[in-house]
């Protein structure tokens, strides 16, 4: 069985002021350099695994959801939304029925709303309205009252 | 150089070392290591010194350190939430934000470290003597697999190959044989360390899988922490919840994002297994009080590292981590050994007030054990001078769960709702068919996947029961569930069947064991050691405590019989030791082991359990086997996979949560868990069915990435799970399509013109 006798305090402890903070110095900025260094590394392994936690994933939605959800009002603009995954320039079209009634460009910085705005007049009364926006599977859809 | 360098170091106040780098770190958190740096110095140094008033005189290193870190850890906790609770009194309105928090925590930190200082002592180097620089060098390599886990998963997430994950799982499995077949040698890494790494290895493989936070509680645990941090301050304002009450969910969180500036998702997917590495340490410590290396290591590796429940479930629970840390050092204080009577009784005390603080359930089932020990040393007429669970520390234990409990984390309802399944439907005991044998190994029938008929009968009573309020379109009626269960393992039919076979063997012999060993323990301490009596008293609490929640369906519904179990098994570790360190049992092995050949043939069958054991807790075991889940650590489809969130599925949860605040929202069984770290889980107004015939004309339907790109939604309850196809076209048939990306889609109502047949 080991006996270690913890509340034993070594006698020059009092007089270990000067190695103490030497050693604190050189322990704090080993530590800090280390820190920064494995820093970098997470960094490198992020990117080479690719899950980057900053990646932006394209997606699109209506402004105003709550009232757009139960129809839109023949006549009255709708508004939605793009966010980009990149800078590059984005193209949206809004249809019924296979016809197309509206084109439009969103562009903006990845990961920013890119507002664009639909609008109604030539388009039919009690009809779905599709908007598929370029990038993403399935388009957006609100019913014309 | 070197040498003087050495001698620096041998006459340097290591406290006050430790004490500067925390507080350097603290201010300057640059990356990993000083983020670490600064509320692990800060733990150990409170630890060491609150411990240094204790006699650890006898006490190993590793229980030194175990001691070290339960004080400290629970310090820290006690001060944060002080310090959040009083701050806003003064004046101070975020108390656990940063600078509040970095202040408050560098003044204390000075006040000790110059304490130390002008009186020279030093009690984290006490705390640490023994430990060899050789230790730490291997401590230091074997931190590498767990970090080799966490690059292995991301290349699962980014689908690009489950080699390095396999490999690494292959390395876990290694690494616990290794603790129990290496010789004793200086050459050798410590076995508590080997242990450890593949434990941590293990565990850090799956908590980011899907490439957001894997698991269901911790999703709401999510939702708490994110309150903890925003509030910054203890107790949480307008909350009311079990959840908001705990510590290890407010505080802790809070505490080490405003000190490190770690995100809460890292919080909850490293550190919890941390703690059960910890907590692994603890049992090491325990049992090498009474065995030697290789048989601790062997009983470590089958009980805990081998532990499917700890292992794959109980990350994903994080603040019964933070418990089971706690509870296993309350099993080592009640354990006669090596520390003073007084010292275990503290020790017992801050455990017990630790687990009140951390986790409700475990200090529930805790106080349980505690009084049957405590009843059990009365019977047993242990002598009083060297009890442990002694009337006042019993007391205090209990107290302390009820009092926290009941007053701050407000568990009452929690409570009362398994009290009022019970008063409803029974215990439900050996639920399921067959035979008695195969009811006992399925035990209760928690989460067992069905066929969708199933769920749709169950549903179709739903509506004209619970949800007979909704308004649905009749056209929903005609519409069927189609059945579409994910791809499960192909295997190897000869060496899967073995393998199987060979694990379940090996459960069974250790429950036989772990039941045998506190029937023992419970004769011995009546009739000889009375000391035992608490130890004894614990372990057949929770014999009868895993029973009943294993085999009964109602509570195995609301309270999952595999965390029981994985506290259990904590205490029936130690029991199993003192069982195989007692007299009798150690001269029956010694002669039974009496030659060489009978070492070796001992050896290689306690390896081969530990492979068993270890490949079936990694879900390693579960790709050589025929039909079973694919496990999602090492696959990237199966039932697992499908269960898994993105970051996407989250962006889009949370888009839900900002623009549908009180109405109605409907998602699957998986998909509300993404909906619930933005607080769905307290909300009246969400259904987690996507059942056309229980969707509300009037809901909003979150379909996440499972449901959009492979097609598959998962419905029904806690104790039957159904997979079918999403109903994509009939959703997009009669609803809007409010939010899309290239994996979510929310749909919208349905528009009154349509669900009032004007169409």
């Amino acid at each position: 069985m080991t006996h270690v006798d913890i509340t034993h305090e070594p006698d020059d402890a009092r007089r270990a002021v000067r190695p103490t903070a030497i050693v604190a110095i050189v322990a704090s900025a080993v530590l800090l350099a280390a820190s920064l260094g494995a820093n970098a590394l997470v960094h490198v392994i992020q990117r080479g695994t690719g899950a980057s936690p900053t990646a932006v994933q394209e997606r699109a939605f209506f402004q105003d959801a709550n009232s757009v959800s139960n129809g839109i009002t023949l006549g009255r603009p709708a508004q939605f939304v793009i966010s980009p995954p990149s800078p590059s320039p984005i193209t949206w079209v809004a249809y019924d029925h296979g016809r197309v009634v509206q084109r439009g460009i969103a562009q903006g910085s990845a990961g920013s709303d890119v507002v664009a705005t639909l609008r109604t007049t030539t388009m039919k009364h009690r009809t779905w309205l599709s908007i598929s926006v370029t990038g993403i599977r399935a388009p957006l859809r609100v019913w014309v009252k | 150089m070197l040498a003087p360098a050495r001698r620096q170091l041998e006459l340097a106040n290591v406290s006050v070392v430790l004490g500067t780098m925390a507080a350097v770190a603290a201010l300057v958190p640059v990356g990993p290591l000083a983020q670490c740096a600064s509320v692990l110095g800060l733990i150990v140094l409170v630890g060491a010194v609150v411990a240094s008033r204790l006699d650890l005189s006898t006490a190993s290193l590793t229980q030194r350190l175990s001691i070290c870190l339960g004080f400290g850890f629970l310090s820290f906790l006690v001060v944060t939430a002080v310090i959040g609770a009083v701050f806003p009194h003064l004046g101070v309105s975020r108390p656990l934000s940063r600078w509040p928090l970095v202040v408050s925590w560098c003044v204390l930190d000075a006040i000790i470290v110059g304490w130390l200082a002008r009186s020279g002592s030093d009690p984290v180097r006490s705390a640490l003597s023994g430990c060899r620089a050789r230790d730490a060098a291997w401590a230091v390599v074997l931190g590498v697999p767990p970090l080799l886990a966490l690059v292995g998963m991301a290349l699962v997430n980014a689908s690009r190959g489950v080699e390095l994950a396999d490999v690494v799982g292959g390395l876990a499995v290694a690494m616990a044989l290794a603790a129990v077949v290496l010789p004793t040698a200086s050459w050798t890494p410590p076995r508590i360390l080997l242990l450890a790494s593949a434990l941590l290895t293990a565990t850090w493989q799956g908590t980011f899988r899907g490439g957001w936070l894997a698991g269901y509680d911790v999703q709401h645990e999510f939702y708490i922490g994110t309150l903890a941090i925003n509030q910054a301050q203890f107790p949480l304002q307008h909350y009311v919840d079990p959840y908001g009450g705990m510590l290890s969910l407010t505080v802790w969180p809070a505490a080490l994002h405003a000190l490190t500036g770690i995100t809460l998702r890292t919080t909850l997917g490293l550190v919890p297994s941390v703690f059960l590495a910890l907590a692994l340490l603890v049992t090491w410590s325990a049992l090498r009080d009474r065995l030697q290396p290789r048989l601790a290591a062997a009983l470590c590796a089958l009980f805990v590292v081998g532990s499917s429940p700890l292992l794959q479930q109980l990350p994903e629970v994080t603040r019964q981590c933070y418990a089971l840390f706690f509870f296993s050092l309350l099993v080592l204080a009640i354990v006669p050994g090596r520390l003073a009577p007084r010292t275990a009784r503290a020790v017992a005390i801050a455990s017990g007030v630790g687990l009140a603080l951390t986790h409700y359930s475990t200090a529930y089932l805790a106080a349980g054990a505690v009084i049957v020990g405590c009843a059990l040393c009365s019977i047993a007429r242990a002598p009083r001078e060297t009890r442990i669970l002694t009337l006042p520390v019993s007391g205090v234990i209990v107290g302390a769960a009820a009092l926290w409990g009941g007053i701050v984390a407000k568990t009452g309802s929690s409570i009362g709702q398994i009290a009022s399944s019970i008063r409803s439907d029974g215990f439900q005991l050996l639920p399921g068919t067959g035979g008695i044998l195969s009811r006992w190994l399925t035990g209760a029938s928690v989460s067992q996947l069905v066929n969708s008929k199933v769920i749709y009968n169950a549903d179709l009573n739903l509506l004209e029961g619970r949800y007979r309020w909704m308004k649905v379109i009749v056209q929903s009626q005609e519409l069927q569930l189609v059945n579409d269960p994910a791809p499960t393992s192909h295997g190897a039919p000869v060496i899967g069947r073995a393998l199987s076979a060979g694990s379940t063997g090996v459960s069974q012999l250790l429950l036989l064991c772990a039941v045998l060993g506190t029937l023992f323990l419970v004769w011995r301490c009546i009739r000889r050691e009375r000391a035992l009596g608490a130890l004894a008293g614990v372990a057949l609490f929770f014999v009868g405590a895993a029973g009943l929640s294993r085999f009964s369906q109602t509570i195995g519904v609301d309270f999952g019989p595999s965390r029981v179990e994985a506290q259990a098994y904590l205490a029936f570790v130690v029991v199993v030791c003192v069982v195989l360190a007692t007299d009798p049992v150690a001269d029956r092995m010694r002669k039974v082991l009496a030659t060489v050949r009978r070492q070796r043939l001992a050896l290689g069958v306690t390896a081969l359990a530990v492979v068993a054991a270890v490949m079936t807790s990694t879900g390693l075991a579960a790709l050589v086997e025929v039909h079973q889940q694919l496990p999602d650590a090492y696959s990237t489809t199966g039932e697992q996979a499908q269960r898994l969130l993105t970051p996407a599925d989250l962006q889009a949860a949370k888009w839900v949560a900002t623009n549908r605040p009180k109405q109605l929202v409907q998602a699957d069984r998986i998909g509300m868990l993404a909906l619930d770290d933005y607080g769905f889980n307290d909300r009246p107004n969400f259904f987690s069915t996507v059942d056309p015939i229980i969707v509300d004309n009037s809901s909003w339907i979150y379909a996440y990435r499972t449901n959009v790109v492979l097609g598959t939604a998962r419905g029904g309850n806690n104790a039957r799970t159904g997979v079918f196809k999403f109903p994509a076209p009939f959703f997009s048939s009669w609803r809007s399509t409010l939010y899309a990306s290239g994996t979510d889609l929310v749909y919208g109502s349905i528009p009154y013109d349509l669900s009032k047949g004007d169409n």
